[in-house]
């Protein structure tokens, strides 16, 4: 027993590992041919509670799934503005350039411009 | 009205423009060739991810079908839940698939940058403007900007180009300064991401395999008597025991994210060779030939 100081042990990445790998397993068997064949002997009541049990856990396994993947898609997504931002700024430099461009197309138009004007004055 | 004839300036400016010009050049080539590994990581990832729900349902069908055979359809309620369960993954994969998209978004801006024909587009835009300049001065002065005009049309096309190209290498280096940390986190989510669908996909797949492998494999050998078709027996022994493909792939993905990790940190410090990019991108190729032959 741990004293009132001492810290709760948290769950760790891998004890969730080691549980998923273990109802996989334990799943697995459930679902072998050894073990339905012996499931198939029981009477028609238990039989019934078997399929159902197989099936809840099969329910369990892809709900702890998509919560494993929630948990990282939730970190994903604490980064998502920075990602927004830097794109953005990528965008934003794209379009200094361009315009940078397009001020040097203009002075190249204005000079040309002059350049028709100049032989009138 | 007096025209400045910068010919000297320009001169001046030729083995600068041509010095900094490679060494910028040679920057945003590794940005470029970066932004494109990294964008062909993304597609791979996209993916595998919508790989990985079609694998998650197919298998939940799999186990409905086989216990409607064993022991009869399951409950409604119980049918519900399992639909239920399988739409709140391809949801979550959905989102998922959305962050991916945000991490190609990134890649592809910086691809754009480094990729821009501004510099090229600028340059001409100010060769043309010395033309023009040498030609305006004649009519005002009676005489040319410069002795030769293609050649001062050219420098003007290399120093404008420089100035630009420059400009864009401080933009992107600026903005990957800023992204450090934010790419490198994002990169060791992915790593955590690919190992989770990993996982996942390869329990998903086993619970087939067993049984092909138990149908194709075990039950032909252990029933003696029975004719074995030896090299067709081999072939599916062979199948039931390998890696299936797509763990393969992840297992692919998973390394390419490590690699592109480790690209990340040397484009930062300029240390990027050939060889980090080819490590990503020699993961990635074969994944993206098997996905689109999908």
């Amino acid at each position: 027993m741990t004293s009132p100081s001492e810290p709760t042990p948290q769950p760790t990445e891998t004890s969730f590992a080691e549980l998923m790998a273990q109802l996989r397993l334990l799943e697995n068997q459930l679902y072998s041919s050894v073990v339905v064949e012996q499931a198939k002997q029981l009477p028609e009541d238990e039989k019934q509670s078997f399929a159902s049990g197989r099936i809840h856990l099969t329910t369990l396994i892809t709900e702890l799934n998509t919560a494993e993947l929630a948990s990282i898609r939730e970190q994903l997504e604490a980064e998502g503005p920075a990602l927004v931002e830097g794109i953005d700024n990528l965008n934003s430099s794209l379009a200094h350039l361009e315009n940078a461009t397009s001020w040097a197309q203009a002075l190249n138009g204005v000079i040309g411009l002059l350049g028709k004007v100049v032989p009138l004055l | 009205m007096r025209i400045r004839r910068p010919t000297v300036g320009w001169l001046a400016l030729a083995p600068l423009a041509l010095a900094a010009a490679c060494a910028s050049t040679g920057t945003l080539s590794r940005f470029d060739a970066f932004a494109q590994a990294g964008s062909a990581y993304a597609k791979a990832v996209d993916a595998l991810l919508q790989q990985a729900a079609q694998i998650q349902v197919d298998a939940s069908s799999e186990k409905l079908l086989s216990t409607r055979d064993d022991f009869g359809p399951v409950s409604r309620a119980d049918f519900e839940k399992q639909d239920q369960a399988d739409r709140a993954f391809i949801h979550e994969i959905t989102l998922l698939r959305r962050q991916a998209k945000l991490l190609a978004d990134y890649f592809s801006a910086l691809d754009a940058l480094a990729t821009s024909d501004q510099p090229q587009a600028f340059g001409a835009s100010l060769a043309a403007t010395a033309g023009s300049l040498d030609a305006l001065s004649q009519q005002l002065r009676g005489r040319p900007l410069a002795k030769s005009v293609q050649a001062a049309q050219v420098l003007a096309a290399d120093v404008g180009s420089l100035v630009v190209r420059r400009a864009e290498s401080r933009a992107l280096q600026h903005e990957l300064e800023q992204r450090k940390a934010t790419i490198a986190r994002v990169l060791q989510l992915h790593v955590a991401l690919l190992g989770a669908v990993r996982d996942q996909v390869e329990a998903n797949l086993e619970f087939a395999r067993n049984r092909d492998y138990e149908q194709q494999v075990e039950d032909p050998y252990l029933t003696t008597g029975a004719p074995l078709d030896e090299n067709g027996w081999k072939q599916s022994r062979f199948k039931g025991l390998e890696p299936p493909d797509p763990v393969q792939q992840l297992d692919a993905a998973q390394s390419a994210a490590r690699e592109l990790q480790t690209a990340w940190a040397k484009l930062l410090t300029h240390e990027l060779g050939p060889g980090d990019l080819q490590a990503v991108t020699g993961e990635l190729t074969p994944i993206l030939a098997a996905l689109d032959n999908l």
